[in-house]
């Protein structure tokens, strides 16, 4: 069958799909995974494709799943850890063509690593002097001034670049890491890969995870890098101080990078990451962070023909047109505005 | 041209082996069917805690219990009643429930059930309000089909058997279905955020 021109309605009406959306069939998942690598320029669609299922179903986040899993197999009795994949133990197969085949494979994989092995020893000083020569190509990705975008790795780890935030990363990741540079405001969804490690290098902090979830802030207005954990674990390093701090999930650290100072606090999420659904959120906001935060949201540009009087707004607006906002906040701060195209005073 | 990979004879088969006592075929039904029965019980029971030992423990019966199980012919339907049952008899014993609702009454609507909304995001009863509006709007035969696809696990074929309609119609149906809940996404994909956290 042709995915290629699958429309998202016929995505969460394809049975294959669903299992691969729920976890409930490897084939399935093997196959899908596969085909969104394989796909790069569907990934938008999938996401929205998945966030659709999410109307009719409710999962149980990956990591609990895992927990209840390992309580499962104990109350059973499987002692062994590594768990037993889904095995689709109906599909039948002649015994002696799946022999035949791991044959072949295992013979094709022994001559390939023999004739990788002879070159590399014939002209390994060759190969190292071509491997340092040949840079590896680097792809920048931008969420405009009034946009968002998310982006697929070719690893699977989703990022979702806030309104005028950079991501830059390597055509294709080293062996040992997975390094990105990051401009700006994200929300990272890291596929889990335990040999190479995710590192986010965001304003003088890199943090370091394997599989997990979270949201950096690197805002240059307020000199500083916020790290926000939702799932799983991650490492940051202050690389002028050299300090390394663990955090847990809830957990958000805060580094000030001109004194460099750390404040680690605990964060509520519907708060600190509404942005990635559409939702603008102030929290005693003073009047220099929401200019900040609209002229990049919505593209516009703010003046200023009076100052009111603002001690700190606090409110959130769920997927608003500017003007709605502007509304709301003129009303709540007391203001009068005019909006003429990309450009707003405030009187 | 769709998967058919919850067929009878599968079931049956999986199902058999179970009996027989395997193990493997027990682990393997655990993982083909654990987020759409989470996913139900959610919806009936609003407490991840509730529903995530209801589960442990209907898998835990099964295995005590399998030498003495009947035959079945769907499994994930099968595991949808069991913990249903097991579920609204906790209901009762904790005074939330007066009389025991029969489960094919009462599965089309706790699917489509809002409670867990009400728990999670009592702020929001604008948005509330909006997707119990398009939930009243499906007709039964979209509920039901939408049931017998998503939760249940049937092939179009099956769902052709089961109804009489014929598979372009069932898909009309879907689409339609699928469309009157669309705007509803983001309170979900709130919710969503709210559970994983």
């Amino acid at each position: 069958m042709d995915y290629k021109n699958f429309d998202i309605e016929d995505f969460i009406t394809e049975q294959s799909f669903i299992n691969y959306y729920l976890g409930t069939n490897l084939t399935d998942i093997e196959f899908w995974e596969e085909w969104v690598k394989r796909n790069p320029d569907k990934s938008e669609l999938i996401i929205e494709a998945k966030s659709r299922l999410d109307d009719i179903f409710i999962k149980l986040p990956d990591n609990e799943y895992e927990e209840e899993y390992s309580r499962f197999q104990k109350s059973i009795g499987i002692t062994n850890s590594a768990p037993t994949k889904i095995n689709p133990v109906v599909r039948k197969m002649p015994g002696w063509w799946s022999l035949n085949k791991v044959a072949a494979v295992v013979a094709f994989l022994v001559v390939c690593s023999l004739l990788y092995f002879t070159r590399n020893v014939q002209d390994s000083g060759k190969n190292l002097a071509e491997a340092e020569l040949s840079e590896p190509k680097i792809i920048e990705k931008f969420a405009r001034r009034g946009q968002k975008n998310t982006i697929v790795l070719k690893d699977g780890s989703k990022i979702k670049l806030n309104s005028g935030s950079k991501i830059e990363f390597p055509e294709n990741f080293g062996e040992k890491t997975r390094e990105v540079f990051l401009e700006g405001e994200a929300f990272f969804d890291v596929e889990h890969d335990a040999t190479r490690p995710f590192i986010v290098n965001s304003g003088g902090v890199r943090t370091k995870v394997l599989g997990t979830s979270f949201n950096i802030k690197n805002s240059k207005t307020h000199n500083k890098v916020e790290v926000a954990l939702v799932t799983g674990k991650v490492e940051v390093f202050q690389q002028v101080s050299q300090e390394k701090i663990t955090l847990a999930p809830h957990e958000l650290l805060e580094v000030n990078s001109e004194t460099n100072r750390v404040v680690k606090r605990n964060f509520e999420p519907g708060n600190e990451l509404g942005w990635k659904d559409g939702i603008i959120q102030f929290k005693e906001a003073k009047l220099n962070e929401i200019e900040e935060v609209l002229e990049s949201w919505y593209d516009i540009e703010i003046q200023f023909k009076q100052i009111p009087h603002n001690k700190g707004f606090t409110g959130e607006f769920d997927n608003e047109s500017l003007e709605t906002v502007l509304q709301g906040l003129s009303y709540a701060i007391g203001f009068k505005f005019k909006l003429e195209g990309n450009k707003v005073t405030i009187y | 041209m769709y998967s058919e990979n919850l067929n009878e004879t599968e079931d049956e088969n999986l199902w058999n082996q179970l009996r027989n006592g395997s193990v493997k075929a027990l682990d393997i039904i655990y993982q083909q069917n654990y987020q759409v029965l989470f996913s139900f019980g959610y919806k009936l029971i609003p407490d991840k805690e509730i529903v995530k030992d209801g589960i442990q423990e209907l898998f835990a019966n099964l295995w005590n219990k399998h030498a003495g199980l009947s035959q079945v012919k769907k499994i994930r339907a099968y595991l949808l009643k069991a913990l249903f049952n097991a579920l609204i008899k906790q209901k009762q014993l904790n005074g939330l429930q007066e009389i025991l609702p029969d489960y094919d009454d009462y599965k089309y609507l706790a699917i489509f059930s809002t409670e867990h909304l009400l728990i999670e995001q009592e702020k929001n009863e604008e948005r509330l309000r909006k997707l119990k509006e398009g939930i009243k709007q499906l007709s039964k035969r979209e509920k039901e089909i939408i049931f017998l696809f998503y939760y249940e696990g049937y092939s179009y074929k099956q769902i052709e058997k089961q109804t009489g309609l014929k598979y372009q119609s069932i898909k009309n149906l879907m689409y339609r279905a699928l469309q009157r809940l669309k705007g509803f996404i983001y309170i979900l994909a709130f919710l969503i955020l709210h559970l994983i956290i």
